[in-house]
C-alpha cells in the first residue's frame, strides 16, 4: 500500500534531487575513482610514495592542522567578542569576518604576498631580523590561517549567542569565579562547536589552492602543496598520477566530513537539540 | 534567616522595574511574590539574590539585620532556582549537584566521601535516587527542576529563592512539586521566596503572599487576608474577586 504524505510532490522532488546530486556530485567523484584505478596499483603506489609528494603531504596536512588549531584559539576569542560585547564598529568587524569566505582566493593570495614579500611592508620590516614569510612555510601557514578563520568564528558564534545568561548566573550563585565559570561551564558547552569549526577550517585549508600558490613560492620539497602537485601532473599529461593524488585528497576530505558530522551529532545529543 | 528589603528602586534604561519597594520577611517563612508578567516580581527576587543590583539611592537589603547590599549572590548564601533550570548539560546529575563543592579551594573542599553522602541525601530529598549518572537531557522537566533544587541546596543556603520554579512544567507535575515544596519547607523551615504569576500556586503553598504590580507592592498578607480584604482595585481584579 502506498504511504500517503501530507506534503505533495515527494516522489518528484526526490527524483530531481537524486538526479541533480548524481550529476553534480556523484558522477565526477566516481569518474575520479575510476581514473585512479584505471592505471596499475604499482603506478598508484609509486605516485603517492614519491618523496616530493610525501613532502607536499607534510606541507598541506601539517600546516593546515597548525593553521586550524591557531584559528581554534583566536577564532573562538573573536566569536566571543562579537557575540558578547557591544561596541562601536562591531557590525563592521562582524562583516569583515566573512571576507576570507567572500574574497576570490587568488585575490587573497596576491594581497598576502603584497604585504609579506621581503621588499614589502611587513616582509620588509621582518627581513632584517632574518624572518622571511613569503615563499616559506610560514607564508603558507599565514594564508591557511587567513582562509580558515571564518569557519571557526561562524560555527562558534551562534552557540555563544545561545548560551543562556542563567547558566553563568547559576555558576556564580554556586560560588564559581569568572574563570571557573568559563572553564567548567562555558568552555565545555562550546567545545563541540569549537571542534567542528576547527575541523571545517582544516578541511578547507587542506584543499586550498588559490591563496597559497602566490605566497608559497612552490619550491619542491619545501613549499609545495598537494593541490599544486595535482596541477603540475596534469600539465605533464600524467592523468593517472593526478587522479591518484586527487583520490587521496578525496579520501581525506571524506574522513574530515565524517568527523565533522560526528562532532555535530555529539553536540546535539549533549545540548538536547535534535 | 530574616530578610529586610528597604526602599529598593531599580530602572532598566528608562523603564522603572521597581520603585521604592520595602518588604520584611521573617525567618522560616514561605513567601510568594505574585503578580502579572512585567510587574517587577522577578526583578525583586533577583535583587534579593544579588543577581541584580538596585539603583544607588538609599536602598538596602538586610539578611538577619546585616547589610548585604554589596555582596555577591554566593556571599549572601542564597540558593537560587531558575525557571528554565539552568542545569549544566555536559555534567551528569551528580556533578551538577556537586558543582558548588567542585569550585571550592582544595583546602576547603570536603572529602569525596562527604560529598557522596551529601549528594545521596539531596537525591533522596528530591526523590531522584538512582539518577546520578543521567545527563540533564535524559530527564523530564519535573526531574530537571528537582535536580536544580538539589543543586541550589547543596551548600546549605540560608535562604532559598525560586524564580517561577514550576512555570515550565505541565499541570500534574506542577501540583506534585508544589506539594513537595510545601512539605520540604515544613520539614526544614528554610526561609523561602518564590515568584509566580499563578494565584492558585501562591495561595496553596505560601504562608504569606506579596502582590506586586507596576514595580510596587500592592498588598502583603496571608492568603485568607488577601482574599477577604483586597487592598485595592488591582488586587481584586487580579484575583478575580
Amino acid at each position: 500500500m502506498r504511504k500517503r504524505h501530507v506534503l505533495p510532490g515527494f516522489g518528484l522532488s526526490l527524483g530531481y534531487t537524486l538526479v541533480y546530486m548524481g550529476l553534480i556530485v556523484l558522477i565526477p567523484m566516481s569518474a575520479l575513482c575510476l581514473r585512479t584505478f584505471a592505471g596499475s596499483w604499482g603506478h598508484f603506489w609509486q605516485t603517492i610514495t614519491d618523496p616530493r609528494v610525501l613532502a607536499s603531504f607534510q606541507v598541506s596536512f601539517g600546516l593546515s592542522l597548525l593553521a586550524a588549531l591557531l584559528n581554534g584559539v583566536f577564532g573562538v576569542m573573536a566569536a566571543w567578542v562579537l557575540a558578547r560585547y557591544h561596541f562601536p564598529g562591531r557590525r563592521i568587524l562582524d562583516a569583515m569576518v566573512d571576507l576570507p569566505f567572500a574574497l576570490p582566493t587568488a585575490v587573497a593570495g596576491i594581497a598576502l604576498t603584497a604585504i609579506y614579500a621581503p621588499n614589502e611592508w611587513i616582509g620588509g620590516l621582518l627581513e632584517p631580523y632574518g624572518i622571511r614569510i613569503a615563499f616559506t612555510r610560514l607564508g603558507i601557514f599565514i594564508a591557511l590561517t587567513f582562509i580558515g578563520f571564518p569557519f571557526v568564528v561562524r560555527t562558534v558564534q551562534p552557540v555563544i549567542l545561545q548560551l543562556s545568561a542563567e547558566l553563568e548566573e547559576a555558576a556564580a550563585c554556586l560560588g564559581a569565579s569568572r574563570w571557573q565559570t568559563f572553564r567548567r561551564v562555558i568552555f565545555p558547552a562550546l567545545l563541540p562547536s569549537i571542534l567542528t569549526g576547527v575541523t571545517l577550517a582544516y578541511g578547507r585549508a587542506v584543499g586550498e589552492f588559490g591563496s597559497v600558490v602566490f605566497i608559497a613560492g612552490n619550491i619542491p620539497y619545501e613549499t609545495e602543496i598537494t593541490p599544486l602537485l595535482i596541477i603540475t601532473k596534469l600539465e605533464q599529461y600524467d592523468y593517472p598520477g593526478a587522479a591518484a593524488l586527487g583520490f587521496l585528497m578525496l579520501c581525506v576530505s571524506l574522513v574530515i566530513l565524517i568527523i565533522s558530522n560526528g562532532l555535530q551529532a555529539w553536540n546535539n545529543s549533549r545540548n538536547g537539540t535534535v | 534567616m530574616s530578610i529586610a528589603v528597604k526602599n529598593i528602586s531599580k530602572r532598566f534604561d528608562s523603564h522603572p522595574a521597581l520603585s521604592d519597594v520595602s518588604l520584611d520577611i521573617q525567618e522560616g517563612e514561605l513567601i510568594a511574590l505574585l503578580g502579572p508578567s512585567g510587574s517587577g516580581k522577578t526583578t525583586l527576587l533577583r535583587v534579593i539574590a544579588g543577581l541584580e543590583f538596585p539603583d544607588a539611592h538609599d536602598g538596602r537589603i538586610l539578611f538577619h539585620g546585616r547589610d548585604v547590599s554589596g555582596l555577591s549572590a554566593y556571599q549572601r548564601k542564597a540558593g537560587f532556582v531558575f525557571q528554565h533550570y539552568a542545569l549544566f548539560n555536559h555534567m551528569n546529575v551528580f556533578e551538577n549537584i556537586a558543582f558548588s563543592f567542585r569550585v571550592l579551594k582544595r583546602s576547603q573542599r570536603p572529602s569525596e566521601s562527604v560529598i557522596q553522602d551529601r549528594i545521596d541525601g539531596l537525591l533522596r530529598a528530591v526523590q531522584l535516587e538512582g539518577y546520578e549518572k543521567r545527563l540533564p537531557t535524559q530527564l523530564s522537566g519535573g526531574q530537571r527542576q528537582r535536580v536544580a533544587f538539589a543543586r541550589a541546596l547543596a551548600n546549605k543556603p540560608e535562604v532559598l529563592l525560586l524564580d517561577e520554579p514550576f512555570g515550565a512544567l505541565d499541570a500534574k507535575v506542577r501540583k506534585d512539586l508544589r506539594r513537595w515544596l510545601r512539605e520540604f519547607h515544613d520539614s526544614t523551615q528554610l526561609t523561602t521566596i518564590f515568584v509566580t504569576h499563578d494565584q492558585d500556586e501562591a495561595f496553596e503553598v505560601a504562608d504569606r503572599v506579596v502582590l506586586i504590580d507596576k514595580g510596587g507592592i500592592q498588598q502583603t498578607g496571608t492568603p485568607a487576608q488577601v482574599r477577604e480584604h483586597p487592598a485595592n482595585d488591582f488586587v481584586a481584579d487580579f484575583l478575580g474577586l
